[in-house]
């Protein structure tokens, strides 16, 4: 039940998503590597090893978006 | 401190330096421009369980955007693994001995000490290599592929992901599918599940062969921008696995019903009985993920919370978070806290009684793998990010991580009472990273 | 010694003209209007400090701008940065020998409805906009040039 309630709750956010943004050339900030979905992937890329290797969990997260958005 | 640190960074240069020899490349040609357009990033991982394992990870990607901008990423990670591990067996008030996996040899745990196998010395070669291709203007595929290899494992895998951009690039939409095939190889081979280790003076018991194991898995996001400052991502994954889950190296105690000591076998030659673990041939995991990255005055705050679940009553959460204070336009401190819980798999058990043992009350399944577990698990860490006198971007960072369980669960019998039933696991981990 | 401090004064000059013959940097407009430039091309390219591949499309700005500005071609680069300061800092780094115009707020970018950065858009003789280029790729060079030549045939006419 929970669950549904979480994926419900995302699901809502996502489809009131199409007037959220900024134009095209406000994406300053965005832009920063210190903004980048993954910053540092080097990083990310040895946790998830550890972390797989000594938990019961394992990823979840994916990639893509933010950024400049040019070209 | 600043001699130490110049000694390390030392040590460091001329590592990547006969690494870079190796490729072709010079860091003399280094520019901001990458070597010959590739973008370049070497690090090395030390990762230290006092007493416990170590291991020392180099590791070294390279990525090149091309005319048509297609990208094309490389990434080679060696991973030389030594130390001691915990065997599954509990730690009781005697002195125990347990056999080598090769069926050569012995190690022994003292009275009040968990046993750790310390068998543990192995090298990992892992390569992985990806391409980003445009569709159009607002779709592009990434495909991925990697193959790695260790004394007892083998993985090889491909993944494709499709990535569309909406709302002028306010909404990106991502669907991936990846896939692994893994072929296990034990040292000294596969024990019958559920089976006793038995003394290193009597044949063995264990079949030399190998298995496998094919995991699957989507994994579906939307990113969106929210405002100039603030970037959020909702992925829901699903994965499937099918085959050999075991921890071949893996035993559970079976204890006496009143005084909880260790109970003799029943076949064996070793003092105690140790049967090995036996999981499902198959996992079905889903985890939902979100994560915010907030732009504030200057600095920028990383926050994320995974919730994980599956059909071996695992269940976790997962919350992350960085602060980057940018000090400047050139450094920056960034601390990190990570929380973890874990509630246990079904058929986890710190140890079984000899009545549970002998007509196998508790199921099909058992495991005393820590791993799987009720535990927590934090994480607190420091990075420091500078540039380099060559205008170079390096870091470094420092983490300790201690897990944490019930050391004296409600269910401990007897002699178990003062037993640590699930000692707390501390490690160290440092890692220097240089981008050209 | 008279004629010595001539002949180094004459040196002098020669070398300031020299050199701001041959390093033609930006020239920051403080006004944009297109009206002036009738019977001209313009192509008008937004940028941005932070735009990766405006940083990539600079050089070849630059070589267009020398190539055909004798035909009548005028680049004017229109800055959306909201701070001037990044903006001069990246001309430091990526010069721009054509002319330059800040626009801060976007007041021209949301007027030409970009939707992509960089945009360009290149406007004829009569002050129409006739092509519109989002994004700059460099395999796409040669198709920015023809839209470029097209209009240019057109003023001869």
């Amino acid at each position: 039940m929970k669950r549904l309630i979480l994926l419900s709750l995302i699901i809502a956010a996502v489809t009131g998503c199409s007037e959220m943004g900024v134009k095209p050339w406000q994406r300053d900030i965005l832009a920063r590597d210190d903004m980048a979905l993954q910053s540092d992937p080097m990083d990310a890329a040895f946790d998830d090893h550890i972390y797989f290797s000594k938990e019961a969990s394992s990823g979840g997260q994916s990639f893509g978006g933010g950024g400049c958005g040019c070209n | 401190m600043d001699n130490k640190f110049q000694k390390i960074t030392g040590l460091i240069t001329s590592a990547t330096g006969s690494l870079l020899a190796a490729t072709g490349a010079h860091a003399s040609e280094a520019t901001s421009e990458g070597i010959a357009g590739w973008d370049v990033d070497v690090a090395v991982l030390i990762y230290s369980e006092p007493d416990r394992v170590s291991a020392l990870e180099p590791a070294i990607s390279a990525k090149k955007t091309y005319d048509d901008e297609s990208i094309l990423s490389f990434k080679l990670v060696l991973d030389s693994l030594t130390g001691a591990s915990h065997n599954g067996a509990t730690a009781t008030d005697t002195a125990q001995t347990f056999t080598r996996p090769s069926g050569n040899g012995s190690y022994s745990a003292d009275a009040g000490e968990t046993p750790l196998d310390d068998t543990f010395k192995d090298t990992r070669v892992s390569f992985t290599a990806g391409y980003e291709m445009p569709v159009d203007r607002m779709n592009r595929v990434v495909f991925g592929g990697n193959v790695s290899n260790e004394y007892d494992f083998f993985s090889v895998g491909g993944s494709a992901t499709w990535l569309k951009d909406i709302n002028q690039r306010n909404t990106t939409l991502s669907a991936g599918f990846s896939f692994e095939y893994d072929t296990i190889k034990p040292v000294g081979g596969f024990a019958d599940p559920l089976s006793e280790m038995r003394g290193n003076d009597q044949s063995t018991n264990k079949e030399d062969t190998t298995d496998n194991r094919v995991m699957s898995e989507v994994l579906l996001g939307v990113t969106q921008v929210v405002d100039r400052n603030t970037l959020v991502q909702f992925n829901y994954g699903f994965a499937l696995s099918d085959g050999y889950h075991n921890d071949p190296y893996k035993v559970i105690s079976v204890v006496d019903d009143t005084t909880g000591e260790t109970v003799a076998p029943t076949t064996s030659t070793l003092a105690g009985r140790y049967i090995y673990e036996n999981r499902p041939d198959s996992r079905n995991k889903q985890s939902l993920f979100g994560k915010v990255k907030r732009y504030l005055s200057g600095d920028v705050l990383d926050a994320s919370y995974r919730y994980m679940w599956d059909d071996w009553d695992v269940v976790s959460h997962t919350i992350d978070m960085r602060y980057r204070w940018n000090m400047s336009g050139t450094q920056y401190l960034e601390p990190h806290v990570r929380y973890y819980s874990q509630q246990a798999a079904e058929f986890y058990r710190h140890s079984i009684t000899e009545t549970e043992a002998n007509s196998q009350s508790y199921g099909e399944y058992l495991s005393a793998d820590y791993r799987l577990g009720d535990m927590v698990g934090t994480t607190l860490g420091i990075k420091w990010g500078f540039v380099t006198s060559g205008g170079h971007k390096s870091s470094v960072r420092l983490e300790y991580y201690k897990q944490t369980g019930d050391s004296s669960p409600s269910d401990a019998i007897g002699i178990q009472k003062t037993q640590d039933l699930y000692p707390d696991v501390d490690a160290f981990i440092f890692q220097y990273n240089y981008e050209f | 010694m008279k004629l010595q401090r001539l002949i180094l004064s004459a040196a002098a000059v020669m070398a300031f003209a020299l050199s701001a013959a041959t390093t033609q940097a930006e020239t920051w407009l403080n006004s944009l209007d297109l009206n002036q430039y009738k019977n001209k091309v313009v192509y008008l390219d937004f940028w941005a400090s932070w735009c990766g591949p405006c940083r990539k499309s600079f050089p070849w700005l630059n070589s267009v701008e020398k190539k055909y500005a004798a035909d009548g071609l005028v680049v004017i680069g229109v800055n959306v940065d909201n701070d001037l300061e990044n903006a001069k800092t990246f001309l430091k780094e990526v010069p721009a020998e054509f002319k330059v115009f800040s626009d801060p707020d976007g007041q021209l970018a949301d007027q030409y409805k970009l939707i992509g950065m960089p945009s360009s858009f290149v406007i004829d003789g009569n002050g129409e906009v006739r092509h519109r280029h989002v994004g700059f790729k460099k395999a796409s060079v040669a198709a920015y040039e023809d839209s470029i030549v097209e209009l240019l045939q057109e003023l001869k006419r």
